[in-house]
């Protein structure tokens, strides 16, 4: 070494100071230190001057004296270079250094050299990654996601541990290649990823793609798959990043929310039960790639299906949901047929109720009109008769009298039987002359003051029938309610005529309809029967007005 | 089955000719006999339905015609309705009867251009005085 060389040398080693990455040192043959940078003097808190001619063990304590000393003999007795990790506590923080040792050769002398490199900062990168890592891993594990990325030129693939336990592969075992994923997914999905994977890679544009794969173990879940192509220099996409999503839980809902409501609406719009079943069947095994035929089975045994018995192809919490489909479509197909059956049974007792009710009302018509041409005219006609004989019945007038009397009761007798039976009036005077007569006969009879309000575009609609609640009702204000003011209005509302009795009497308690049904008392009821066996409605109940009395409303369509 | 319209002659300047219309052959001949032994009034015609009534009157222009309300095919009002608006029988005053009356009816047959509405039960010697009274054109309304 000359003497410019040995200034630098010397320049470079001050340069070495405490605190710096890199130390050297430089043994004699007795292993003494012959030369040491600040930096390395640094490790045994002496001054690099205080360490001069001074071997390892005496310049370090304990151990770590002795094993690098030990490091220092053995290259001085092999003559060969030796690479160590040094761990090392240096003012209460953990260092590591990378220690190289080796033979070095100078003047004639055999010397030990060192160079030593602190590492702490690479170790704890090192561990950072380790740490980020791990939570990397976590988070793909909760998230059910893996990724990969995927080495275009080499066909090299890199997978994340969640990433072979979706694919239910052992994360020991290398990754599987394109064609070994393309296996396990089915025919139509595996078009489909070979055309994005291909498109990617020509275009270099990022992809998504849902398709599902077959497990090892033979369970079939749904991913979603997202790409990342990347460029290399020469424009060509060299790399792939990825991740795949478990979304079979997911897609699994949202299918069995499609097929449960897609079903709900179905039975809602009547369908058959065994229709929907099938329909269900197909619906639910398309969603959740399920055995057709399994799910067939399985809602075809209603109304308790046993889908312990069917595991073939359909897993327990697929089984579990065809099994509940098929009870719900179960009971909505039986509480379906059984609303039918009631309201057909409704609708027909109305419809035989209205049916006796107009036969009757014919009945009456046909009694009434014949008393009125036939029985009331001769006796109207023998009333002339008998006025005639008058001025030659000398002597015997009293006796003519009796029969003109009785000629008149009869008379008045038939007439009241009449309105009773049927207002012959309504022919000729049309509604207000007809209901104006029952109106008058029934006030007269219980002794209150009736008026009748008739809008003319109301009337000539449902005319038999408002006669007919209107007698019924004024009938029952008779007999029961004690009334003295009556009103009888006929107003049209809509197409429908509306008739309202409203009385001032003694008010009607909720109850008593019951009551009366219950005693056979069928007025009522058979208003009401007629009212809606032809859609229309029937109340009968406190007044709207608040005031004392009852008001009873019919409704009837035009 | 009655002639289809009976036309009668008349007997002098102060008779007056009605026509009648039931189709109770016992009531309408019991009229028809009052009105003929009446010296004032006597029967140009009959009829026993709305149709029979209509060309009768069209026909026998009588000076009074006693309708009653409820007849088979067209009623009394109606036919009443159809002389007002053909104008076919102007001089003929139209008295309409029935077998039940009421305020209603009345006040149809007012509006259907009739001049009275009577009740069958009317005595005979009051309906001849209504008829009478009608032809001369001195009836006002009357509702028995």
């Amino acid at each position: 070494m000359s003497a410019g060389s040995a200034d630098v040398a010397g320049a470079l080693l001050d340069a070495l100071r405490p605190g710096a990455a890199i130390g050297v040192a430089v043994h004699d043959e007795q292993l003494r230190m012959l030369l040491i940078s600040p930096s390395l003097a640094e490790l045994s808190g002496l001054a690099s001057d205080a360490q001069l001619g001074r071997r390892l063990t005496e310049a370090l304590p304990g151990e770590v004296g002795q094993v690098a000393e030990a490091s220092l003999r053995a290259v001085a007795a092999s003559r060969r270079p030796l690479l160590r990790l040094e761990p090392a506590v240096e003012a209460g923080r953990e260092r590591g250094w990378l220690i190289h040792v080796y033979p070095l050769e100078h003047a004639g002398r055999e010397l030990v050299a060192v160079i030593a490199l602190d590492v702490t900062e690479s170790r704890r990168a090192q561990e950072r990654l380790q740490r980020t890592r791990e939570r990397l891993d976590t988070a793909q594990r909760m998230a059910r996601i893996g990724s990969w990325s995927w080495d275009v030129a080499g066909d090299r693939w890199d997978w994340s541990e969640e990433l072979y336990r979706i694919a239910g592969l052992d994360p020991a075992g290398p990754p599987p290649d394109l064609a070994a994923l393309l296996q396990a997914t089915s025919a139509e999905d595996r078009e489909a990823i070979l055309a994005v994977t291909a498109r990617a890679l020509r275009d270099g544009n990022p992809y998504e793609i849902r398709f599902s794969v077959v497990t090892p173990d033979g369970r079939r879940r749904i991913l979603r798959g997202r790409g990342v192509p990347l460029r290399g220099e020469s424009g060509a996409v060299e790399r792939v990043h990825g991740f795949a999503q478990d979304v079979t839980e997911l897609a699994r809902a949202e299918s069995q929310q499609r097929a449960a409501a897609e079903l709900g609406r179905r039975a809602l719009a009547g369908v058959a039960f065994d229709v929907l079943a099938a329909e269900a069947a197909a619906a639910v095994a398309q969603e959740l790639g399920l055995d057709v035929a399994a799910a067939a089975r399985l809602l075809a045994e209603r109304p308790r299906p046993d889908h312990g018995a069917l595991r073939g192809g359909v897993g327990d919490e697929d089984a579990a949901f065809v099994a509940a489909v098929a009870n719900v479509l179960a009971s909505a197909s039986e509480r379906l047929r059984s609303e039918a059956e009631v309201a057909a049974q409704s609708e027909a007792r109305g419809r035989l109720v209205a049916l006796a009710l107009d036969a009757e009302d014919r009945a009456r018509r046909g009694i009434s009109e014949a008393l009125h041409d036939g029985p009331l005219q001769d006796l109207l006609a023998l009333g002339h008769d008998v006025a005639r004989l008058r001025p030659a019945a000398e002597g015997d007038e009293a006796h003519l009298e009796r029969v003109h009397d009785g000629l008149a009761r009869a008379i008045t007798q038939i007439r009241e039987v009449m309105l009773d039976l049927h207002p012959v009036q309504l022919q000729v005077g049309g509604l207000e002359s007809a209901l104006g007569a029952i109106c008058h006969q029934q006030a007269q009879a219980a002794g209150y003051s009736c008026h009748l309000e008739i809008e003319p575009a109301a009337a000539g609609r449902r005319d038999e029938l408002v006669l007919s609640l209107a007698r019924e009702l004024l009938r029952n204000v008779g007999k029961h309610a004690g009334a003295r003011d009556v009103r009888v209005r006929v107003t049209s509302e809509g197409a429908a005529v509306r008739l309202e009795v409203l009385d001032d009497g003694g008010g009607f308690p909720a109850d008593r309809l019951a009551d009366a049904l219950g005693r056979g008392h069928i007025g009522v009821a058979s208003s009401r029967e007629r009212a809606e066996a032809i859609g229309g409605s029937f109340r009968v109940g406190p007044r709207d007005d608040g005031r004392p009395g009852t008001q009873a409303v019919a409704l009837l369509p035009g | 089955m009655i002639p289809r319209v009976l036309n009668g002659q008349g007997t002098g300047a102060l008779t007056r000719r009605v026509f009648i219309a039931d189709d109770h052959d016992g009531y309408r001949s019991g009229v028809a006999r009052l009105v003929a032994e009446h010296p004032a009034l006597e029967v140009v015609g009959q009829a026993s339905d709305g149709e029979q009534a209509l060309a009768g009157i069209v026909a026998c222009q009588p000076d009074v015609a006693l309708l009653d309300v409820r007849m088979p095919g067209m009623n009394g009002i109606e036919v009443c309705r159809r002389l007002q608006a053909e104008g076919t029988a102007p001089h003929a005053r139209i008295v309409l009867i029935t077998g039940t009356p009421d305020p209603v009816l009345s006040m149809q047959a007012a509006e259907a251009g009739a001049v009275a509405l009577l009740g069958k039960e009317t005595p005979p010697n009051t309906i001849a005085a209504q008829l009478l009274a009608a032809a001369e054109g001195r009836v006002g309304w009357s509702v028995e």
